[in-house]
């Protein structure tokens, strides 16, 4: 499966499994989907009116999301792209969020919003809006970069009792095709090492982790064995094992697409200091875009997103292999 | 399906004037109803448990009240006291019941409790069919965009939902004659084609009446209605309001349409109720309630109880 299918496989197969489940979203009818997001759902469930096509409506369609999921329903949201979730920030992020604060747990609103992001062949709507979803507490963010995440986070965030943003990277969505076993959880706020390596840590997120594993492999041909950390969770954020990690290693690359003011660069070194009575013992280096909207010329897209080379260049800054170097 | 005797409807009213005008007395936040009880006393008289309620958060705790809740956690939420049902995590004045068939408001914003309710019209429509919501609002909040948008989701799916519009003329200071364009805020939702009622909002039988037939017509599957219940604001938008914005005159005006006076009259003509019972009655319910409420707020020290470890979550078909 393609990142894709295993994201509508895993809301087919909770739509099988629990009919409090349902679809909403533009376009998502006979047409399919936007970029095949809702692929084949319609002729299974559209007749049972659990695939909504809805209006330009995005603050109400996570806004009844919200509603219905107090009610008792576990709605999912086909946001088509992130940009518009700054539509949808006081119904999923300020009350939706606070709901199980706000009631001791005796309300929750379990509800996922699905929204597509990152650079890629669609040109246009890149934007993830990561920061501004983190800034919410309560508020759980996951971004797939393999097909069996793609499937068992979805899993994972419809299962949550609890607002879920699912962002999809779009140069990821239809790109390599995977098994996936439907079996295999994998919980929300769980990060995972892609690649092993001793020399220093890359830590990022979706698009980010593809080239990261690329920059790993032009640096291991250098003698510099980098290690690859998914971050797939950004909120909660597994910083215990960026932590472990880059003690390990002893210098941390963090790497994002998102903007730099805030997001999950700037969380995960938040959590890193917190409790930093001691030197944190590893260097750290942050890769991130300017702080502009991203630009829409292929050249300037290019420019404002790291890249491979950007990665890897970074990676020897921080940490520059001393070739026949003669220890004691 | 109508259980609730117009006596009963009386007593309603007299209750939550009571709780009000006590927290009036006792709490310089609070959110003054009087005047408007026709409305949320009569829109959700006649509702099942199984339905949801969604009020306005003008006369929030009345509904509440109405539905079987104690006064004094109703007060102990208000003030954020040992007692409260979100122990102090949330404010008991415009949330005070949450729970799947009653939503409330979960910040300051107003309009996204429209959607919250035309959502749980959704679950209702896909899962008990002959359940129905009520979804109350004020004339201020007709003007977010977020209320249209859910209009229209409604009317598009038939959602089995009626909006209550709760016209009390005022948007904190902004009268609604200058900022609702066109005629009647009502004609926002014939537009959608969705089946609206404009009524004297001060005539709790009127306003019986009307929602009573739109959630007939909801629980049958004929979709959402709009009822645009006029009325008015006798206090100010909260305890401090200086009124620059109005004048005395329009005030005395509205008082002479008292909607508790009003039954009151209909029911003592008809024998229903002795003037003089009426009258002891009345002060036995704001006596009650101001100890409630006194009381409420002498345990303003109190901690309110420790966060819950995850509490089993009853989930409604």
């Amino acid at each position: 499966m393609t990142m894709s299918e295993a994201i509508v496989a895993a809301i087919s197969d909770a739509m099988t499994e629990d009919d409090t489940v349902y679809l909403m979203g533009q376009d998502i009818g006979v047409f399919g989907g936007p970029m095949q997001s809702a692929k084949g759902l319609w002729d299974t469930f559209g007749g049972q009116g659990r695939v909504i096509d809805a209006p330009i409506s995005e603050a109400a369609m996570v806004g009844t999301a919200v509603g219905a999921a107090m009610a008792g329903s576990r709605p999912v949201v086909d946001l088509m792209f992130a940009e518009f979730l700054a539509l949808t920030m006081t119904p999923l992020g300020l009350e939706g969020a606070s709901i199980a604060f706000r009631t001791r747990g005796a309300v929750t609103a379990p509800l996922v919003v699905r929204a597509k992001c990152g650079i890629g062949p669609h040109r246009g709507h890149a934007e993830s809006c990561a920061g501004m979803l983190l800034s919410f507490p309560g508020l759980k963010v996951a971004m797939p970069t393999t097909p069996q995440d793609a499937y068992s986070l979805t899993r994972a965030a419809i299962r949550d009792d609890n607002p879920v943003v699912l962002l999809e990277h779009m140069s990821l969505l239809h790109g390599a095709r995977a098994e996936v076993d439907r079996t295999v959880e994998v919980p929300l706020g769980a990060a995972v090492v892609r690649r092993e390596g001793a020399d220093l840590t890359i830590a990022g997120s979706g698009l980010m982790v593809q080239r990261a594993l690329r920059a790993a492999a032009e640096l291991a041909r250098d003698g510099l064995e980098a290690e690859v950390v998914d971050l797939r969770s950004l909120a909660p954020l597994d910083a215990g094992l960026v932590r472990r990690s880059a003690e390990r290693t002893g210098a941390l690359l963090v790497v994002e697409e998102s903007w730099p003011g805030s997001g999950p660069a700037a969380a995960l070194c938040a959590a890193l200091l917190q409790d930093a009575t001691v030197p944190l013992g590893f260097a750290v280096r942050l890769l991130q875009p300017p702080p502009t909207p991203v630009p829409f010329a292929a050249s300037l897209e290019a420019a404002f997103v790291p890249s491979v080379a950007d990665i890897a260049g970074a990676a020897r800054a921080l940490r520059l292999p001393v070739k026949g170097a003669v220890t004691a | 399906m109508t259980t609730v005797t117009e006596r009963a409807l009386w007593e309603a009213m007299v209750e939550a004037r009571a709780f009000d005008q006590a927290m009036c007395r006792h709490n310089g936040h609070w959110h003054e109803a009087r005047g408007e009880e026709a409305v949320f006393v009569g829109a959700y008289a006649d509702l099942g448990p199984g339905d949801v309620v969604a009020p306005h958060f003008r006369g929030t705790c009345a509904v509440a009240l109405q539905r079987g809740a104690s006064p004094d956690v109703l007060a102990a939420g208000v003030f954020g006291t040992g007692g409260s049902r979100s122990g102090g995590h949330w404010r008991g004045d415009i949330c005070p019941a949450p729970g799947p068939r009653s939503i409330g408001m979960f910040s300051g914003s107003l309009g996204t409790s429209v959607a919250y309710a035309t959502g749980a019209a959704l679950h209702l429509s896909r899962t008990t069919p002959g359940a129905a919501a009520v979804c109350g609002f004020g004339d201020g909040t007709a003007n977010s965009g977020i209320v249209a948008e859910s209009l229209n989701l409604a009317a598009m799916l038939a959602l089995p939902i009626v909006y209550v519009c709760q016209d009390n003329q005022y948007a904190t200071s902004l009268p609604s004659a200058v900022a609702l364009a066109g005629e009647r805020v009502s004609d926002r939702a014939r537009a959608l084609s969705i089946t609206a009622h404009d009524i004297d909002g001060n005539d709790v039988l009127a306003v019986r009446a009307a929602v009573g037939t739109a959630v007939e017509r909801a629980r049958a599957g004929g979709g959402p209605s709009f009822v645009h219940a006029l009325t008015y604001r006798m206090g100010g938008h909260y305890m401090n309001d200086p009124e620059t914005y109005r004048t005395p005159e329009e005030v005395a005006a509205w008082a002479e349409r008292d909607p508790i006076a009003r039954l009151q009259e209909v029911l003592v003509a008809r024998g229903e109720l002795d003037a003089t019972d009426a009258d002891a009655r009345i002060a036995q319910a704001h006596a009650r309630m101001d100890a409630v409420v006194a009381q409420a707020k002498a345990r303003g020290e109190d901690p309110p109880a420790p966060p819950l470890a995850r509490t089993p979550r009853t989930r409604p078909r």
